[in-house]
This record gives structure tokens, C-alpha cells and sequence, in this order.
């Protein structure tokens, strides 16, 4: 989650709650994982780099997104990586 | 009271540079009248499905710019639910007919979409998404884990989703309209580049543009007729589906149209399902009752969805050879088997238009009034 910075004010207290945790691939594909994370299911961007299979154990970490250069704020994301 | 159809008429679908969206709205609205033996004036209401012309084109307020183009602008309302837009707009100038509003109306469905990049048409579309629980996806991620899933439960193989694009482009070889006029081998299909593994390139079906218009009235009794409807609804995110090996959106519109329309999936002679992604057509034909869960990639394979089949999917070549020019599939599913019902070439057939990775479903049945 995270696009503009007002989404990103309004939100931060829920993303704070989702970092760090880890959890288990179900499916993945092209930087795209579908994951379980307790008993819940969610579906993050993949750290630059990874390629991830079902079964890997994975960790939320947070992300800076390659966005076009602007005077805004610097956009992020959670992401997964694996651990 | 029932619904009939009047009229039909869809554009050719594909890359057309020269039309507008304005353009191919027309088009396919005076194309209908013309079927239709209407005047425009005879037209109470119209329904417009689109999806992106607000994204791609910056024109919203759709309904208006339609109802301008009758003499006595009718009433007018633009309806969205990403893909399934055309199957939403059929079943709101239903409903206005039905409840006694109207008496005879004009369903349009009408997408612009290669005025744009690949990287702006696919950004666009994965609005159709949950852009907060999904932010960074695409469409052929989300169904390329939809792919993964079925391919896990059930052993379903590559050489069964290429034979549904194989079979598709086969079909769409009878079809003038069609955006591929080009027939592919299960191993050409199984060699085309990766997008989103396991999804390749000829799993995917393509950008297009085109319209289709159906003029649809409750006046007379001849002509094709809507023998009942279904709409069924899911979380919009993967993430929050019960299953995904199955759209449970399908499965419910499903319940709703065989129960209206008095009819089993083994009366239906044909169907034109919304094959987005190979795997999508697998999924239909097994929702919608056709083949047992989990066995559709079979019956595929084995030929049982094409002539001489069990039952003809997508004889108009389907998304994937036809073309998907997004807010027009929907109109143009019942348009085409309304066309085939006509020229004495169908009895019964159905119509399957998905939203989405799933998230919402709309089905018709369509049969010859008796």
C-alpha cells in the first residue's frame, strides 16, 4: 500500500502494523507475491532483486518506490523479502 | 415480460487508429438503429458501458455525450465495473424495462485504448484492482496466481490453457470482425515470451478498440430474446477470496441465470465466456457448469469446447482472439450470439462477463423466441 503522501499520512499507523512481520508465500510471480502472515492472507510488491517460490518464509520490510522524479514527498511501500 | 433484442450491431475490434471513441460510439449506435429498423427518436433511454474514458481519453459524463447524439436526447447514465461494464449496462437497461419505465432502450459499449502506450493501457487497467491491498500489480499477475493456483489443485498443464487460445484463434478465423485473423499451435502458444510466470503472451488477450450496440425492447415478441440474467459479486482482492480456483462471483450469477431462465448448462449450445487469460476460460467452464470442477483444462484440451465439442466457447474468438476493448465485451458477447440466433445458427446460448481478477460476474442467457 502507499501511493500519494496524503495516503501515506492517513495510513501510517496501519503500515506500522503490518512491518516486520513474517509469514509464508503461497504464490508468487513476477515481483508480486500473494502471502500468509498468521492467519491472514495479503498481497505485497516483492523486494527489487528476489525471486520468491511457494513455501518461502518471507519478512514485510519497507521500500522506497522508484517514482519520477517531483518536488513531493518520497513515496514507499511495503514490500516482502525473503528471509 | 421479456426482454428481446431488436437489433445488434459490433464495430471491428483491433488497433483503429483513424476512429475515435466518439467515433466507434456512433458508429455502433446508428449501426444498431439500422439492424433494429428504429428511428433514433424511438429510443427512450440509454445505458453506455465504459470503463477508461475518463483515464485515457479525460471525457467523463459519457451518458451525456451519447445521449447526444439523438435529436431528442434521451435520458442517459454511463455505467462501470471495470470488464464487466458491458454485462452491468445490459442488466440496467433490463431493469429499466422491465420495471415499466421504458419500452425500448439502447445498450452501448465502447472502449478506446491504443491512443495510449502498453505501459499506460496496463497501469489503467490495474485500476480495475484493489489499488490499496494490490498496489503494484497487474492484471496478468493477479491471474498468473490464479494460473498457480489451479495448476496446483488440479495438475492442470500448460498444453490445456494454450489449447483454449489455440482453439479461440481457430474461431476467430469464421469471425470479419475479429481483431486476429491468425491461427496458432498449442506449442506456438506455449513458446510465446513470459509476461507473468506461468502466463505468456498468447494467454493474455490483447488492447483493443471497438464498440457493439444492442437496442433492446419489451414491445414486440420476435426476435432473440433474454431468457434471464445473473450478477453475482466477490472481495476485490485475492488476498480476501474464499478460493482461488474458483470465482465464486460466476458460480452465483451462475445460480441466478440457470434459475430465471428455467435452464441447465446442458441446454446451452454455446457460450461466450470472458477468456481475459487463458486461465479464465478454464475457470468459467468449470463455474459455470460445463465440466466438472477441475476438469475444464481437459475438456479444453480434449476438444470439448469447440464444434463437434460438448459445447462451442467463444465461437466469436473470444477476448483473446477477438479482442477486449474493455467497456464493449460485455454488449458485444449477447450482440454476437443475438447475430447467431438470427441467422438460425443457435437455439440457446450464454454470455459470461468477469470485472476484475473476479470480482464481479455477469451472466445472460440468450435463446430464439418461440
Amino acid at each position: 500500500m502507499i501511493i500519494k503522501p496524503a495516503d501515506y499520512w492517513r495510513k501510517s499507523k496501519k503500515i506500522s502494523k503490518l512491518l516486520g512481520l513474517s509469514g509464508k508465500v503461497l504464490f508468487a510471480t513476477n515481483g508480486f507475491a500473494l502471502v500468509s502472515i498468521g492467519a491472514k492472507k495479503y498481497e505485497f510488491q516483492t523486494v527489487a532483486g528476489s525471486k520468491l517460490n511457494t513455501g518461502d518464509k518471507i519478512v514485510t520490510v519497507f521500500r522506497r518506490l522508484n517514482l519520477e522524479n517531483n518536488s513531493s514527498l518520497v513515496g514507499y511501500t511495503l514490500k516482502v523479502k525473503k528471509i | 415480460m421479456k426482454v428481446h433484442i431488436l437489433g445488434e450491431y459490433i464495430t471491428q475490434f483491433g488497433e483503429l487508429w483513424d476512429k475515435s471513441l466518439r467515433d466507434l460510439i456512433q458508429e455502433a449506435v446508428m449501426g444498431s438503429l439500422r439492424d433494429s429498423n428504429m428511428k433514433s427518436t424511438e429510443i427512450e433511454a440509454v445505458f453506455v458501458s465504459n470503463m477508461g474514458a475518463g483515464i485515457l481519453e479525460n471525457q467523463l459524463h459519457l451518458g451525456a455525450l451519447v445521449s447526444s447524439m439523438f435529436p431528442h436526447h434521451p435520458p442517459s447514465m454511463r455505467i462501470e465495473g471495470a470488464c464487466a461494464s458491458g454485462g452491468l449496462a445490459m442488466i440496467a437497461g433490463e431493469q429499466a424495462l422491465l420495471s415499466g419505465r421504458y419500452q425500448t432502450v439502447i445498450v452501448v459499449g465502447a472502449e478506446k485504448m491504443t491512443d495510449v502506450g502498453t505501459q499506460q493501457s496496463t497501469e489503467f487497467l490495474a485500476a480495475a484492482a484493489d489499488m490499496e491491498l494490490e498496489f503494484g500489480s497487474s492484471f496478468p499477475v493477479l491471474y498468473s496466481l490464479l494460473t498457480q493456483a489451479h495448476m496446483q489443485k488440479y495438475g492442470t498443464t500448460r498444453d490445456m490453457l494454450s489449447s483454449a487460445s489455440s482453439k479461440n484463434h481457430r474461431h476467430a478465423m469464421d469471425n470479419p470482425g475479429a481483431q486476429f485473423h491468425k491461427q496458432f499451435s498449442i506449442d506456438d502458444v506455449n513458446r510465446s515470451e513470459l509476461v507473468a510466470d506461468p502466463i505468456r503472451l498468447l494467454d493474455c488477450s490483447p488492447i483493443s478498440d471497438g464498440a457493439a450496440a444492442v437496442v433492446l425492447t419489451t414491445k414486440n415478441t420476435s426476435g432473440p430474446i433474454i431468457l434471464g440474467y445473473g450478477h453475482g459479486s466477490d472481495s476485490l482482492s485475492l488476498s480476501d477470496r474464499q478460493s482461488l480456483t474458483s470465482l465464486s462471483s460466476t458460480v452465483s450469477a451462475a445460480k441466478q441465470c440457470y434459475s430465471e431462465s428455467r435452464l441447465t448448462p446442458n441446454d446451452i449450445e454455446m457460450a461466450e465466456v470472458h477468456d481475459c487469460f487463458t486461465i479464465n476460460e478454464i475457470l468459467a467452464i468449470e463455474d459455470l457448469g460445463f465440466f466438472a470442477k477441475g476438469k475444464g483444462g481437459e475438456a479444453s484440451l480434449k476438444g470439448k469446447t469447440t464444434y463437434g465439442g460438448k459445447v462451442v466457447i467463444n465461437p466469436s474468438g473470444g477476448l483473446k482472439a477477438c479482442g477486449h476493448p474493455v467497456g464493449a465485451t460485455g454488449v458485444k458477447q449477447i450482440a454476437y450470439l443475438s447475430k447467431l440466433i438470427r441467422k438460425g445458427k443457435l437455439q440457446v446460448g450464454l454470455t459470461h462477463n468477469v470485472g476484475g481478477s473476479g470480482a464481479t460476474a455477469v451472466i445472460h442467457a440468450i435463446g430464439r423466441s418461440k
